[in-house]
């Protein structure tokens, strides 16, 4: 039985991957390059943390029990390390709950000031493409969950992507942020402005941008925001976030390059 | 039918209207949802409620019984867990 054990920055959280099996070095040859962005040595001193258990091997009847038990294990390790990069986002959001605003979105900021536009929506609804779209030459934040305290500061999670093995396709490969283009921000990032994707097949021309009422702005961030009720007055705090940055307005757009002027505007120098 | 209404976990108000959150539910309220659970800070029957918010918002649309049509709301926001209901009350 082989061991090892990987740390990753989580948003802020140190979440740590102990991976057993006689297939482990499979995945913990993977996991350096994959989470290139993430590294868990810049974290300050005692920060939450969590883990995540892993069982690769090439019995497949300890692989299903351990799935039974909790632990990530899939046959292929491809499969596997997608898996496991939900696992690690659910244990950071899990360790984050009641401390800052935990947002289903995708977050670019602007690589100079870390002023950043955070792109709400449902997963399965177009922030990966966003990001793959837009991200080069800006900070890539996440393609996930933005965490974000009531000043504002968000915790960058620039996590490795799940693309598409082919159009249409169930299946996702986690792929590295480098290979796409995509690097980390290298300064502190301060969420600048909130938007809703709505993004439809049948949509022609350019976006098209609505400003929430305060209250309705509320209503959908809610809808799209994890551990709400862990939060003291969450409200009240998300109604001041919203507030901060100018109101949430939903986009709806077709293709994600259409949404780069959105972008121009205030994020890119 | 006497109701008073439940303290929710937080709430947010804008122009008359409101968002509530109870439990993990969140709930925005209507104008005239909002005027029921600041009436009902203390054990409220639906007679009077009826009479308060036709003051406040007019009579309901059509023909409709302003009690009847102040019961049916009470009930939703019974239902959400907003205003309890005093069960020993004719």
């Amino acid at each position: 039985m082989r061991r090892g054990r990987y740390a990753v920055d989580a948003m802020g959280v140190r979440v740590v991957t102990e991976v057993t099996g006689d297939r482990a070095d499979e995945v913990l040859d993977r996991l350096p390059d994959l989470w290139d962005l993430c590294p868990a040595d810049a974290l300050p001193e005692d920060p939450p943390t969590a883990t995540v258990e892993v069982v690769h091997d090439t019995d497949e009847a300890t692989g299903r029990a351990a799935d039974a038990a909790g632990q990530v294990s899939r046959r292929h390790t491809d499969d596997l390390l997608q898996v496991l990069t939900q696992r690690i986002t659910v244990a950071a959001i899990d360790a984050l709950a009641g401390r800052l605003h935990l947002l289903h979105a995708a977050c670019l900021a602007d690589p100079a000031t870390g002023a950043a536009h955070a792109f709400v929506a449902p997963g399965g609804t177009g922030k990966t493409t966003l990001v793959r779209t837009l991200g080069p030459g800006l900070g890539y934040v996440t393609d996930e969950t933005v965490a974000v305290a009531d000043d504002l500061a968000i915790r960058p999670y620039p996590k490795p992507l799940s693309i598409r093995r082919a159009p249409g396709s169930l299946l996702k490969d986690e792929t590295p942020p480098r290979a796409l283009g995509l690097t980390a921000p290298t300064g502190p990032v301060t969420l600048r402005a909130l938007w809703l994707l709505d993004r439809r097949d049948d949509h022609e021309g350019p976006p098209t941008t609505e400003l929430f009422d305060p209250l309705g702005a509320v209503v959908a961030l809610t809808q799209q925001v994890s551990h709400l009720a862990a939060l003291d007055r969450p409200l009240r705090r998300l109604a001041a976030l919203v507030d901060a940055v100018g109101g949430l307005r939903r986009v709806t757009y077709r293709d994600a390059t259409d949404l780069r002027p959105l972008l121009d505007e205030g994020v890119t120098p | 039918m006497m109701v008073r209404a439940v303290p929710p976990t937080d709430r947010i108000d804008h122009e008359g209207e409101a968002v509530v959150l109870v439990g993990a539910q969140v709930v925005r309220l209507s104008a005239l949802a909002t005027t029921v659970l600041d009436l009902a800070v203390t054990w409220r029957g639906d007679g009077e409620l009826a009479a308060r918010l036709v003051a406040a918002h007019g009579p309901p649309p059509g023909d409709a019984d302003p009690q009847s049509a102040t019961r049916a709301v009470l009930e939703q926001l019974v239902a959400h867990g907003l205003l309890e209901r005093d069960e020993t009350a004719p």
